[in-house]
């Protein structure tokens, strides 16, 4: 009976014990997450002139490839003879 | 655990094997913007054409000969080209038409001398008045250069049919180009060009029977003309006006056509007319 008192206890102990051990690991945790969230901040903050100047390079590049795209075509009339394709030998 | 070390090995060598093989795939392309840019790409072209064919001869009945015309064009970025021709003349009284595939390549050398080379094959169905020369193969070679907004051109041209014939084509044309000018991705090409042809004349008698032809020679004899040679046949002017706005393009075309002497003898008028197209440039 004795023996079964003493395990009660214990276990009611290490309930107790796992709980407080529980809230100090989440609280441990929360503190260690704090300068995680900063760190994700500070890399928001760095990451907005990157997206600014891929933008910038995005902007010029579909400037340049529509007009790569331009001298093709011009090109192409030029090669694709339609322009003499009336003019025929009797 | 050496298995599973040996699989891992794997797994991280296809993945690094794919990386290299796909850029996309890739978080960093190694290539540059510029150069990626600069890349050639596929270009395929169609077009519909309506053409006012005014053919000033006394030889036949008509001078009128519009036609529609069709017209496929595929550059591929490694310069080979792919075409196919379809005219229709509509005006003829049975089902007139003649279509033409061709296929050439052709190499940019030194940013502005362009060399080309093309095979084609035709077919002619229908009102053989319509013909004009009667060619079923075209093998061709020409040479571009371009400088500043000047285009010169030598075309040379071996076409075999009815009778065999080789053409000499000079071409000097002013190329001048606007960009933007109605919106950002438009342009306007306007190209005249003026051409002066030299060639054999065996096609002229193409059609005539031994005794015809001989008498045709003797009369253009008397006339101080020889016959049956390399010689000028004609000059020719083509004055194009682009306006192309994203995929889709307008073309205005007038063209005129001055024979030489000796084919005036033969009754032959100048050739005039306008061409009307509408090109299509899909993104492929």
């Amino acid at each position: 009976m004795r023996f079964t008192k003493i395990i009660g206890f214990l276990i009611i102990l290490s309930f107790l014990g796992l709980q407080s051990l529980n809230a100090q690991i989440q609280s441990k945790t929360k503190v260690v997450q704090k300068p995680l969230v900063l760190k994700k901040k500070i890399t928001k903050v760095k990451s907005v002139p990157i997206a600014t100047k891929s933008k910038t390079i995005l902007k010029s590049a579909s400037k340049q490839k529509m007009n790569a795209r331009k001298q093709q075509i011009k090109k192409a009339v030029r090669k694709s003879r339609i322009t003499r394709r009336p003019i025929r030998r009797r | 655990m050496q298995t599973q070390t040996m699989r891992h090995r794997k797994i991280y060598s296809i993945i690094f094997l794919f990386s290299f093989l796909s850029p996309s795939f890739a978080q960093e392309s190694p290539q540059s913007d510029s150069t990626l840019l600069s890349e050639p790409s596929d270009l395929l072209m169609l077009s519909l054409s309506y053409t006012s064919n005014n053919m000033k001869t006394k030889n036949y009945e008509y001078d009128r000969i519009p036609a529609l015309l069709a017209d496929l064009n595929f550059f591929s970025k490694y310069g080979f080209i792919a075409s196919l021709n379809y005219t229709n003349y509509f005006k003829a009284t049975e089902n007139t038409y003649e279509a033409e595939v061709q296929i050439g390549y052709q190499k940019t050398l030194f940013t502005n001398f362009t060399v080309s080379s093309h095979y084609a094959r035709r077919k002619f169905v229908g009102d053989t008045t319509y013909e004009g020369l009667a060619q079923k193969n075209t093998l061709a070679l020409d040479f571009a250069y371009n400088w500043k907004f000047l285009d010169l051109q030598i075309s040379n041209s071996y076409l075999n049919g009815k009778s065999d014939n080789y053409f000499l084509d000079l071409d000097l044309g002013i190329s001048l180009d606007f960009d933007n000018v109605l919106s950002k991705n438009d342009f306007v090409l306007f190209n005249p060009t003026i051409s002066a042809t030299f060639g054999t004349d065996y096609w002229v008698f193409q059609n005539l029977r031994p005794n015809v032809e001989h008498a045709v020679v003797n009369y253009l004899a008397r006339h101080n003309f020889k016959s049956h040679q390399f010689e000028y046949q004609s000059i020719i002017l083509f004055v194009p006006l682009v306006y192309n706005i994203g995929d889709i393009g307008f073309m205005v075309n007038w063209y005129y056509s001055w024979p030489s002497a000796k084919l005036t003898k033969l009754s032959w008028r100048d050739q005039s007319g306008v061409l009307f197209s509408v090109f299509y440039t899909p993104k492929i």
